[in-house]
């Protein structure tokens, strides 16, 4: 029995030598701070309001999430780019850089041996921001909640690789870009707009994006009126919710074409009016969830899809209405 | 072939603490950025005091691989060398406690307990280090619930202590999924993948914690070793003994859970680990727990450090994924072979 006790005052004794050791601080990983500024150096805010201490604009950088690094390709400085995660894969040289793993397994070993003078993540990611501090590596977080964000991440980005005139330069284009392209639809009263659904993914329930997102704004300057406008972020719609609000047209992406068949080849849904003028579009599902220089793309596609269904739905009304005037006549 | 090492279990003890340490120094060369043995051993010499000094230089070895190997590897190799201790030890301790090899940290909703305080702790934002604490109550509380669920008329019924485990694992795993069900879509994959277990992105703090408390755990386990040998002729007769056996009991289900709970906070469910290998080591060494248990917790880390290793060179699939696919049919196996005798 006493041996017993020697064997637990050991083990007692052994565990509070451990935990003072870990309370004086960790014996490796610690961070030298340099308090010294150089002259040199630049100070940076990222989307989240962090300020970020460079020396000199990074000259490697690793690319964390496929909007990223298309804005940072727009911004002329993808040469810069050493690693990407597995989701980037435009422009065309982004899919040769070194994958470093996606949000789910990141490849931490990967990102240390490429040396990045900064990481540059998102939002969804900000966790990653404290684990790439144990390894020195600095992180940049950007926005890419809204249409703003994503002018504000070009200038940020622009400010952070020492082309900020570029980054204001590029922000402002696409900014007027945008404009330009929906112009005519942008301020279309209510009565005039189309009801739209876009299905953004399908996980346990039908996803699509609601207020807040910049996919709402997306199809509200195209001259729509999204369905799930009254929810909040990302979000999931019930069936019973789209046969009530009766969308005129449904988009999704291309990858998705067969699920939403067998949705739309359920009795249930044959009275949705976009099921019925076969208002089912299809587009390129990443320039409609990516936050990058593509929401070009994405907003003119909508604005194209969206004038379509105007001719097309505005036939068929008349006709219906035609037929129903007649049927009333002919009831009479 | 019946218990083929206990004869010469000293040996084998010696062994298995070099195929320990070989096993890490192993894994310690798997990743997915390719650095040369050599280079791995003199980074680790460097770093002790005295004999680094002969090494202080690695010419051909550039800094970020020290990095790799001192940052990223050589905690995450650590973990799971802890955790398949913990979690061995923590089966063999609830197997002897209930006289029943169907017991371990995952099949008594344990683990399920555990993952749900660190998954409350994850939704509402708590720093890291209080999520081992919260693991720790949950599992705790989903324990002594199954313990007096379990209970019938002052004894322990073992049918009644696994349909309760059953239940609470059902509960916590239904909280669980609630959580998932209200976190953020970017958030959810990241607590569903967690629900699997990984040792990917492990850091030195999680290795400071789990240490002290494997070191301090095991030794509790180990030191009622005799008590829980005595315990398994009969409670009756281990009171007859002088046994505390009441006491015993509250002790190890305190201890084991406080085992599973941490490292689970850390690393997500790891199934099987805490099933088989006590099995395994049973069936090697026998039944005595003196034996038992050092053998277990050896193994339990041998195991993990195998399966981490296989999970990284397979593109980091999840090692609980890995070790149910190892696990589970070796486990088959083992009973197969051992038909009528587990060693019980």
């Amino acid at each position: 029995m006493e041996s017993k006790y020697v064997l637990a005052a050991v083990g007692v004794l052994v565990a509070v030598v451990f935990i003072i050791a870990a309370l004086l601080g960790p014996l490796s990983g610690t961070i030298e701070q340099d308090d010294q500024e150089d002259e040199q150096s630049f100070v940076v805010e990222d989307a989240t309001g962090n300020e970020i201490r460079f020396d000199e604009p990074p000259e490697r950088i690793v690319s964390f999430m496929a909007s990223n690094t298309e804005l940072l390709f727009h911004l002329e400085v993808g040469e810069r780019i050493v690693g990407v995660d597995d989701f980037s894969d435009y422009p065309e040289e982004a899919v040769a850089i070194q994958n470093v793993g996606d949000s789910l397994e990141v490849d931490y070993e990967k990102i240390v041996d490429l040396e990045p003078d900064v990481m540059v993540i998102t939002e969804a990611v900000i966790h990653m921001r404290d684990e790439m501090e144990n390894y020195g590596i600095k992180c940049f977080v950007t926005g890419g909640n809204t249409l703003e964000d994503v002018y504000s991440d070009l200038e940020l980005l622009g400010e952070m690789c020492g082309v900020p005139e570029r980054g204001e330069e590029k922000a402002q284009e696409l900014r007027e870009d945008m404009n330009d392209i929906t112009e005519d639809t942008k301020d279309l009263p209510e009565y005039e707009r189309v009801d739209v659904l876009y299905i953004s993914g399908i996980f346990e329930g039908i996803n699509t994006p609601g207020e807040g997102t910049f996919q709402n704004t997306l199809f509200t300057n195209a001259g729509f009126n999204n369905i799930a406008s009254d929810k909040i972020g990302w979000a999931t719609i019930s069936e019973e919710d789209i046969v009530m609000r009766d969308p005129d047209v449904i988009i999704a992406p291309y990858y998705l074409e067969e699920s939403i068949s067998e949705y739309t080849e359920k009795d249930s849904w044959q009275d949705i009016t976009a099921v019925v003028e076969d208002e089912i579009h299809f587009v390129d599902g990443d320039i409609m969830s990516r936050p990058g220089p593509r929401i070009v793309e994405a907003q003119e596609t909508l604005v194209d899809i969206n004038e379509e269904a105007e001719t097309n739905l505005s036939l068929s009304w008349s006709i219906s209405s035609k037929e129903l005037a007649e049927g009333t006549c002919l009831t009479l | 072939m019946s218990h083929p090492l206990k004869k010469h279990f000293k040996t084998s003890l010696l062994a298995f603490a070099l195929l320990g340490l070989a096993s890490v120094v192993i894994s310690l060369s798997l990743g997915s950025v390719d650095i040369p043995f050599r280079n791995i051993v003199e980074i680790l010499l460097s770093r002790i005091p005295f004999v680094g000094d002969l090494f202080s230089t690695h010419p051909g070895s550039p800094p970020t691989w020290d990095s790799i190997i001192m940052k990223i590897r050589l905690p995450r190799v650590l973990l799971g060398f802890i955790a398949g201790v913990s979690l061995s030890v923590s089966g063999s301790s609830m197997q002897g406690v209930f006289k029943n090899p169907m017991a371990s940290p995952f099949i008594l909703g344990v683990s399920a307990g555990a993952a749900l305080g660190a998954a409350i702790g994850i939704f509402f934002g708590f720093p890291w280090y209080l999520l081992p604490v919260m693991a720790f109550i949950f599992a705790m509380g989903t324990m002594l619930t199954v313990f007096f669920l379990g209970r019938v008329r002052g004894r322990t019924d073992i049918s009644t202590l696994l349909l309760a485990g059953l239940a609470m694992n059902f509960l916590m795993t239904a909280f669980t999924s609630l959580i998932i069900f209200y976190s953020d879509p970017a958030e959810r994959m990241s607590i569903v993948a967690w629900t699997w277990g990984s040792l990917n992105g492990t850091v030195w703090n999680h290795v400071w914690i789990s240490l002290p408390v494997m070191l301090l755990g095991s030794t509790v386990v180990y030191a009622y070793a005799r008590d829980l040998n005595v315990i398994q002729t009969g409670e009756t007769s281990a009171k007859q003994l002088g046994i505390e056996v009441e006491k015993t009991k509250i002790v190890q289900l305190i201890t084991s859970s406080f085992l599973a709970a941490v490292v689970i906070s850390f690393t997500g469910i790891i199934g099987f680990v805490g099933l088989i290998i006590p099995h395994a080591s049973r069936l090697l060494v026998g039944p005595d727990h003196k034996k038992l248990i050092p053998i277990s917790a050896l193994l339990g880390g041998i195991f993990l450090v195998a399966c981490d290793a296989a999970s990284r060179m397979s593109g980091e699939i999840w090692v609980g994924v890995i070790t149910g696919l190892f696990g589970a049919p070796f486990f088959i196996y083992l009973l197969i072979r051992n038909r009528g005798d587990t060693g019980w």
